[in-house]
């Protein structure tokens, strides 16, 4: 019992899921900070890759991120029934991304911003710079399906109820991601595995 | 036609998902087993797979966006958040400001190289002569009667094959001292070189360099006084030819009293134009305008190579740039380099197209009169740049970075140096315009360092403007930050 009164409250939150401490923010007030800072730990990795596959700028994806997990927050707040919170709080990234998109004034980028991968390991950005510049070329649709579920690690189910579509119609486009992103990728991924 | 047979390409995105049906695994492995080509594919992916995946489950966001987070929704900033990231905000920053702050070290450290490497040969000159006197064992040293029968330590045989003047020489030179006051002693090398050392009397009334010597000359050393007091030993075996009939080969091998004598004349009788020879034979550009009267008056140019004096005052290594020629304008001439360390505002949301090593860099010309100081300077840096208009009917928004070359005029007041360690603070403001002729200014205040009378070091904070135009409308650019530089005065 004193070990347990020793423990901080994140470290209380810690073996609760991400259900459990969704409903916490709404039904305990006091532990709310608590359960939300579990909450975010366990889902900014993913939602702030997330933001980045979308919307690629910097600042357009730090404002998609911010904003994410606000919209997330305030639906915990008034009781949402929610059985899938990351998948939840990647479609209220989605949405936030299309509304923005569709509200957004037509913007130039005179130089382009190259991705920077200074979140990364200085080793491993080498292959994920070139995955991530064979995922420019993608179009949106397939680089989304193909990121939920290379990068986010999603099932197909998931995806398909993140970008309501069916579950073939997600096969199809990760699928086709792959062979695009493979066929781009093919002669530096012989040299990258050269090297391993 | 079987539809329920699987493709290959199938089984194989199934086999990566990790939905294979187990029934079709052994036809699976049997087709990788005899297609190559399928088995790369299959590594390809697997390899892309697995380098998304890992990334994904690593990627975290940057503590200043989760601090935005918490704060939004009015909780402090997570503990653990920041100090998960903060280390490679950390380490994010030092990449970034490494090169600039490389650079400074080592623009520091070449500068106290030069200095103390140009600074000591002039004290060393001057104890090395009284270290060789003192210490020379016996030895390494001939004591030869002089004219007058008494024995003398003026000559030595040096284990370098250095020869001293003879005797004689130094008689003769005691006569030149008590014409034109004391003479220093010179010294001369078979390797064709003749030094100056600081006279007797200067060495043996100092107990500070005596005890220097004592501790750390040695008498093997070769001796080396600064290039203003060497000569060439054949420039002098002419001058002695010219005055008499003595050789080089006399002077040094067989000290006869006339060609010791005439030798000795060379370095102290005057020349045709009434100069000393010994140190007029150097070209005059090597004499230092303000040490004029001490380069040709003995007494003075002693006490120049006094150790005392030599080690409480600055060098001023002018003389060693004979180029340079002494003019009223040019001492007042610095160079300066400076690094830029600066935040842009707004802030930039892409990185510039180009990286060339000249950026957040910039040099300047400055005239220095009393406390003030004018120049023009050169350089260039990133501006981010926001700017907005229609298009075609159409709202249209840019953003760069663009980096931009700027010529600027500058002024700069150095106020009195502040009683600690001679610092001096100064103002400065800076008017002129991009190359692509926007205006731009620039305003900064720091502190200046002057270990020598020709460098300065600098540091301060300055901040800048820069306007463009965009269909008629003007939009500024702003960057803020450190500062960090060094100049050079002639």
């Amino acid at each position: 019992m004193l070990l347990r009164s020793q423990h901080t409250g994140s470290e209380r939150f810690a073996d609760r899921s991400d259900v459990e401490l969704f409903r916490t923010i709404r039904e305990s007030p006091a532990r709310a900070e608590t359960a939300f800072r579990e909450l975010y730990s366990r889902l900014a990795g993913n939602i702030y890759a997330y933001c980045r596959c979308l919307a690629w700028r910097r600042d357009e994806s730090d404002d998609l991120f911010q904003e994410t997990f606000a919209r997330l927050y305030e639906s915990a707040l008034q009781g949402r029934a929610v059985t899938n919170v990351s998948g939840y709080a990647i479609k209220i990234a989605r949405n936030l991304y299309l509304n923005m998109q569709r509200d957004k004034k037509p913007t130039v980028i005179i130089e382009d911003d190259t991705l920077s991968m200074q979140d990364v390991p200085h080793e491993r950005t080498e292959m994920l710079e070139l995955i991530h510049m064979a995922m420019e070329l993608l179009s949106d649709d397939y680089r989304e399906a193909f990121f939920l579920r290379e990068f986010a690690d999603l099932p197909y189910n998931e995806i398909a109820e993140i970008m309501n579509l069916t579950n073939v119609n997600v096969r199809i486009r990760v699928t086709r991601a792959r062979e695009k992103i493979r066929g781009i990728l093919q002669p530096y991924i012989a040299e990258y595995e050269q090297e391993q | 036609m079987n539809t329920s047979m699987p493709q290959p390409n199938d089984m194989l995105h199934a086999w990566i998902d990790g939905e294979l049906d187990p029934a079709l695994e052994t036809q699976f492995f049997s087709l990788l087993a005899s297609d190559s080509d399928l088995r790369e594919k299959l590594r390809h992916m697997r390899n892309i797979r697995i380098e998304a995946h890992k990334f994904g489950a690593t990627v975290q966001p940057p503590a200043e966006i989760s601090d935005r987070v918490f704060a939004r929704l009015g909780f402090a900033a997570p503990a653990s958040t920041a100090a998960a990231s903060h280390r490679p905000a950390l380490l994010a920053t030092f990449e970034r400001a490494w090169a600039p702050v490389a650079s400074a070290a080592a623009a520091a450290v070449i500068t106290a190289i030069l200095i103390l490497g140009l600074r000591n040969p002039m004290n060393e000159a001057a104890t090395q002569s009284l270290a060789d006197s003192r210490t020379a064992s016996p030895a390494e040293r001939t004591e030869t009667p002089s004219s007058d029968g008494r024995a003398t330590n003026d000559e030595h045989v040096f284990t370098d094959n250095t020869a001293r003047i003879p005797s004689a020489v130094s008689d003769n030179a005691r006569l030149s001292e008590a014409q034109s006051g004391p003479a220093s002693h010179r010294n001369m090398r078979t390797d064709g070189t003749v030094r100056t050392s600081a006279p007797e009397g200067a060495r043996d009334n100092n107990p500070l360099t005596t005890e220097r010597n004592a501790e750390t000359k040695s008498p093997d050393r070769p001796l080396h006084t600064g290039a203003i007091e060497e000569q060439s030993f054949s420039d002098i075996a002419v001058q002695g030819d010219d005055a008499g009939n003595a050789s080089a080969s006399n002077a040094t091998s067989t000290p006869s009293r006339s060609g010791s004598d005439n030798l000795a004349a060379s370095y102290t009788d005057s020349g045709s134009d009434g100069e000393p020879t010994g140190v007029s034979s150097a070209p005059p550009s090597w004499r230092n305008p303000t040490a004029e009267t001490t380069a040709t008056a003995p007494a003075a140019h002693a006490m120049r190579e006094s150790p005392a004096s030599a080690g409480s005052a600055p060098v001023d290594t002018r003389q060693y740039f004979p180029a340079l020629r002494p003019s009223d304008i040019l001492p007042a001439l610095s160079v300066e380099l400076r690094g830029m360390n600066t935040a842009s505002f707004p802030s930039p949301t892409i990185s510039t197209s180009s990286d060339p090593w000249m950026q957040n860099m910039a040099v300047a010309v400055f005239y220095t009169s009393g406390q003030q100081d004018l120049g023009i300077e050169f350089g260039q840096e990133p501006f981010a740049m926001h700017y907005h208009g229609v298009e075609n009917g159409k709202a249209v928004r840019y953003e760069q970075n663009l980096l931009t070359p700027w010529l600027l005029a500058s002024w700069r007041h150095r106020f009195r140096p502040i009683s600690v360690a001679g610092i001096e603070p100064y103002l400065t403001a800076s008017l002129g315009s991009s190359l692509y002729f926007w205006p731009m200014a620039r305003t900064g205040a720091g502190l200046m360092y002057m270990p020598d009378r020709r460098v300065r070091f600098h540091i301060g904070v300055e901040g800048s403007m820069l306007a463009y135009p965009y269909q008629q409308q003007w939009f500024t650019s702003r960057r803020v930050g450190l500062t960090y530089g060094l100049s050079v005065l002639f």
